[in-house]
């Protein structure tokens, strides 16, 4: 069933290439926008310098020590905007989400004002469910202390190097382990409050976090795979992205268009997780779809 | 010596040696090789329960000054975990090396008697003073005035019973935790009386020590299942019967005496050329102990093919407990603590330079015994400047201090980055307490000297340099130099080249200035010590402008027109250009003197053809201004192309060129774009963050 969901999910994201796009773009644009002061900021630095040429070649330490340690003021004055941006761009997905399961639940194809018609319907309602899952979150990140309490009573205060090294390593995969269930109940939640167009999204969280947790099996080991396959891709990044420093125009254009590729696929999963889950969730409680209240025309209309 | 004197120092040690089973002191040097002011005999209990030694030291201090003593003077440090109001608390504000004192962690030191000749109590007489702060709380130093002035030549015998209580955990260097004890700064120890005074100032959150040389004898009780370490060489253990172990160490010409015991050291031991090295390690680190004793090899081998002859003939490595961090990275007499991390990664060289620098100040500390206290940079300084030379030698000079993950750092990088991150907030000489802040005399004491040195160094060559590391060692080992020892031995050796010189604002204004009017003029480095040891100046040199334009064809009076024709209403032939086909550029560069620090600095100009020219520089002007004429226009110019000037503080300004390095800049954006892009979509992988090794 899982495998099912899951090539469910790769065929119906090859037929969303769109929604992977806005994805992709909104992305692309967040990175632009962090990307333009600092160019500007590096430009100013070493733009006409030996020190901006050799970085063509790759990082050079002398220049990230000076610009870290010349430039603390700039980075200490953005550290609001590096704060906030994460979440806005957090919001952000929120509302495509929306537009994401939106589309997918209701399998309309493919039409793009159904997509951010969607993401406007039921953004208010997920930032709610938001709002509610913070509690949830706290709790699932707060539990990888279980491993730092039972460390303190196994091996009290004072335990030796290799278990305070092996306890963070596990608490490392046990933090990884909390996300992935926090995203599965948020993500079911999302699906469920469009399915049965919830309203109370308390309720929404409630029903996510039941379907989960009575189908951890299915629903943990299709994240999981997805999770492994977007690992695979980051190692796989980091592999190639070394042999890519030579000091050459094509040469960086080259791995500017393997970096975006890289991001683009991370998006293609995410929409593949999704497609994959509504896919999971109905194969599991096939029922009659609710309409929504407020009538979307199909693709092939619009 | 007095008969009487040498008498009761006989039944002393006689009486020591008979507790201990001792009947004969070991001999290490046939012939003392320092003045041996302050020789040691202590006998000491450690009670690992309540932390507590309980010792009886005869000290035999020996006038060799040509001045009447009327007073000895005490350093009693462990008196500055006293409570919160002693100086090095203050100061501290009860903070050191990341290291807060545990609630009833408390250490202090009490002297219970003093006897002189082992016949008049003077414990009454015991006087605490405050000579640096006047803090009437600090009972770091005390004052013992003599009942009988000891005459220059003469000696004393002064018997000492104390008591004292370590800190919990290490803290600043000592100090308990569990079962480890690291046992530093622990006994009654004279000041040092030079320059006609006491030099024993308080212990201070900044500072380290500073002592005359001599022999220790030191029996020290501890648990017989303990393992124990300690300056000098093991005598004997003789086993107490009571669930206690004597240890007996003897050490000769050191000027201090550290020691370490617990049950759980697993012991190493290794040969390197005539040197015993001994690991004392513990279980958390069992798989790096070859990484340990690598290290140890790599400093003992480096600093006698370099330097000279350690004349020990062991070295004790120490590895501090988890939890103990306090006690890491310290040095005494033929004894170093370290510190490591389990599963610290091999490309992470931390091990490996905390050993070659620790090993170093058994040179630049012990051997030539500065002082710490007043001119710090003198042993951390020329130590760390030992270690950057050693480990880019030993280990290259691409990463050799991390090479993890892609990340490769070099030691001069991490010494310059601390340096540039706050260059002028002192100057380098200058009494460790009075620096601005513990970070300034951080940078002082380690990281710009060691980039003044190197500067020095590749400015003169390393030959050169290495022969004024060895002359300095000859010249000051077993005595206690001061900076103008080693300016002095700089300009010896500077002298004999007066090559180094000619380019050099030898008789500039600098020196003018700066040079005393005793001091005879010769080709010296006094002018460059000056600026970087003795002022806040920064040194900082840039290229300001770089351009080039075609050469205007000449024109007017002389080359288009004629004085004779002066009423001639012809047009301007210049305007006609098809005739000449060769063109020719003007390039103009100017490099500015942004800092007050003058040094001599080369330029590179580069052509597009491909010519490089290389033009030197004195430095003194604000600006220097170049004009070349070519067929080609400029494509950059740099300030010291080879980087040789570590101590300039900003190399983002050393060049210019005449493009804008798109490539680079689009190259790193376009990396930092994806970071964030990566970032921004998979923020969990900052928990990766958590794998980062807790050193201690």
């Amino acid at each position: 069933m899982v495998l099912k969901s899951l090539s469910s999910g790769f065929i119906t994201t090859f037929n969303y290439k769109r929604m992977v796009f806005v994805f992709y773009l909104a992305n692309l644009i967040a990175g632009l926008i962090i990307m333009i002061p600092f160019r500007s900021l590096v430009s100013s630095l070493v733009g006409y310098s030996m020190m901006g040429k050799e970085l063509a070649g790759g990082l050079n330490m002398d220049f990230v020590l000076e610009l870290l340690i010349k430039s603390s003021d700039a980075f200490s004055s953005a550290t609001g905007l590096i704060l906030l941006f994460p979440f806005l761009y957090w919001l952000c997905n929120l509302f495509f989400s929306g537009g994401a399961y939106g589309s997918l639940i209701n399998d309309m194809g493919e039409g793009t004002y159904k997509f951010w018609g969607y993401s406007a319907r039921y953004f208010a309602r997920f930032f709610r469910l938001f709002l509610w899952s913070i509690p949830l979150f706290l709790v699932l990140y707060l539990s990888q202390y279980i491993v730092t309490g039972l460390k303190l009573i196994i091996w009290g205060s004072d335990p030796y190097q290799y278990i305070d090294y092996w306890i963070t390593r596990i608490r490392f995969g046990w933090v990884y382990i909390a996300i992935i269930i926090f995203f599965l109940m948020f993500d079911y939640a999302r699906i469920i409050l469009i399915t049965n167009d919830e309203r109370r999204t308390r309720r929404a969280l409630w029903q996510g976090i039941r379907f989960t947790f009575r189908h951890p099996l299915k629903t943990f080991t299709l994240s999981f795979l997805i999770f492994l396959l977007g690992q695979a891709f980051f190692f796989t990044y980091i592999t190639i992205a070394p042999l890519f420093s030579t000091a050459n125009t094509f040469i960086v254009l080259l791995l500017l268009l393997i970096q975006q590729l890289y991001i683009f696929a991370r998006m293609a999963l995410r929409i593949t997780l999704y497609s994959s889950q509504v896919h999971l969730f109905r194969t599991i409680e096939p029922r009659e779809e609710v309409e929504p209240s407020v009538a979307l025309q199909p693709a092939s209309v619009a | 010596m007095r008969t009487t004197q040498f008498f009761i120092l006989c039944v002393g040690i006689l009486l020591i040696s008979s507790n201990s089973g001792i009947v004969a002191q070991p001999v290490i040097f046939q012939k003392p090789l320092s003045p041996r002011i302050a020789n040691y005999n202590i006998n000491v209990t450690l009670d690992t329960k309540k932390r507590m030694l309980t010792g009886q030291e005869i000290l035999t201090w020996y006038n060799k000054s040509g001045d009447v003593i009327n007073e000895l003077q005490f350093h009693l440090y462990l008196n500055a975990f006293r409570n919160n109001q002693s100086t090095f608390m203050k100061e501290s504000s009860g903070r050191s090396r990341g290291f807060e004192i545990d609630k009833k962690g408390w250490g202090f030191i009490d002297i219970t008697s003093i006897k002189l000749n082992s016949i008049t109590d003077v414990t009454s007489t015991l006087q605490f003073i405050y000579p640096d702060d006047g803090n009437t709380d600090d009972k770091t130093v005390a004052r013992l005035p003599l009942p009988r002035p000891l005459a220059p030549g003469d000696s004393i015998v002064v018997s000492i019973d104390f008591k004292a209580v370590l800190p919990q955990p290490p803290f600043a260097r000592t100090g308990a935790k569990e079962e480890y004890f690291f046992i530093g700064q622990w006994f009654p120890k004279t000041g040092v009386y030079i320059n006609g005074a006491w030099n024993c100032h308080q212990y201070h959150a900044y500072s380290e020590f500073f002592a005359d040389f001599g022999v220790y004898d030191v029996y020290m009780t501890v648990p017989e299942k303990n393992i124990v370490g300690a300056t000098g060489i093991e005598v004997k253990v003789a086993n107490n019967g009571d669930g206690t172990a004597t240890h007996h160490y003897h050490a000769e010409d050191v000027h201090d005496f550290a020691w370490t015991t617990s049950p759980e050291f697993i012991v190493h031991t290794a040969t390197v050329q005539d040197v015993n090295v001994r690991l004392l390690l513990q279980p958390d680190h069992a798989d790096q102990a070859q990484r340990h004793l690598d290290a140890a090899k790599v400093g003992i081998e480096y600093f006698q093919n370099w330097y000279g002859d350690y004349p020990y003939p062991n070295l004790t490595v120490v590895d501090p407990r988890r939890g103990a961090g306090g006690s890491g990275g310290m040095e005494y007499p033929t004894l170093i603590t370290a510190g490591t991390a389990y599963g610290l990664p091999e490309g992470v060289r931390l091990v490996e330079m905390v050993i070659i620098h620790e090993f170093g100040h058994n040179y630049w500390y012990h051997l030539v015994a500065s002082n710490e206290f007043e001119e710090s940079w003198l042993d951390e300084g020329i130590t760390t400047y030992s270690e950057m030379q050693i480990i880019d030698d030993k280990y290259g000079s691409d990463g050799n201090m991390i090479d993890f993950l892609g990340i490769k750092l070099n030691d001069i990088q991490m010494q310059r980055a601390s340096y540039i991150s706050m260059p002028d907030a002192d100057t380098t000489i200058r009494k460790s307490w009075e620096f601005y802040s513990g970070n300034s005399y951080g940078i002082n004491s380690y990281a710009k000297p060691g980039l003044i040195l190197t500067t020095l160094q590749n400015y003169i060559g390393k030959d050169a340099m290495a022969k004024i590391m060895r002359t300095y060692f000859d010249r000051y080992r077993f005595k206690h130099p001061a900076t103008g020892d080693f300016i002095a031995v700089v300009n010896k050796i500077a002298g004999e080249n007066p090559d180094w010189h000619k380019d050099q604002p030898v008789y500039s204004k600098i020196d003018s200035k700066t040079l005393s009017k005793d001091e005879p003029i010769q080709p010296n480095f006094n002018w460059y010590f000056n600026q970087a040891l003795r002022s806040n100046a920064v040194l900082d040199y840039s290229v300001d402008v770089v351009r080039s334009w075609e050469r205007p064809k000449a024109k007017g009076y002389d080359y288009t027109f004629s004085p004779d024709s002066i009423n001639d209403n012809t047009d301007d032939p210049s305007e006609d250009e098809s005739s000449d086909s060769t063109k020719l550029y003007m390039t103009e560069v100017r490099v500015r003197r942004l800092g007050d620090f003058i040094f001599p600095v080369e330029i590179e100009c580069a052509f597009a053809n491909g010519e490089k020219l290389r033009e030197k520089w004195d430095g003194q002007d604000l600006w220097k201004r170049y004009r070349f004429e070519k067929p080609v226009k400029i494509v950059y110019a740099t300030v010291d192309p080879d980087r040789k000037v570590p101590l300039d503080i900003n190399y983002i300004n050393n060049s210019k060129t005449l493009d804008f390095q798109a490539l680079g800049i689009n190259k790193i954006a376009l990396q930092f774009m994806f970071w964030v892009q990566t970032l921004l979509d998979q923020p969990e992988y900052l928990n990766a963050l958590s794998f980062l090794p807790t050193i201690f």
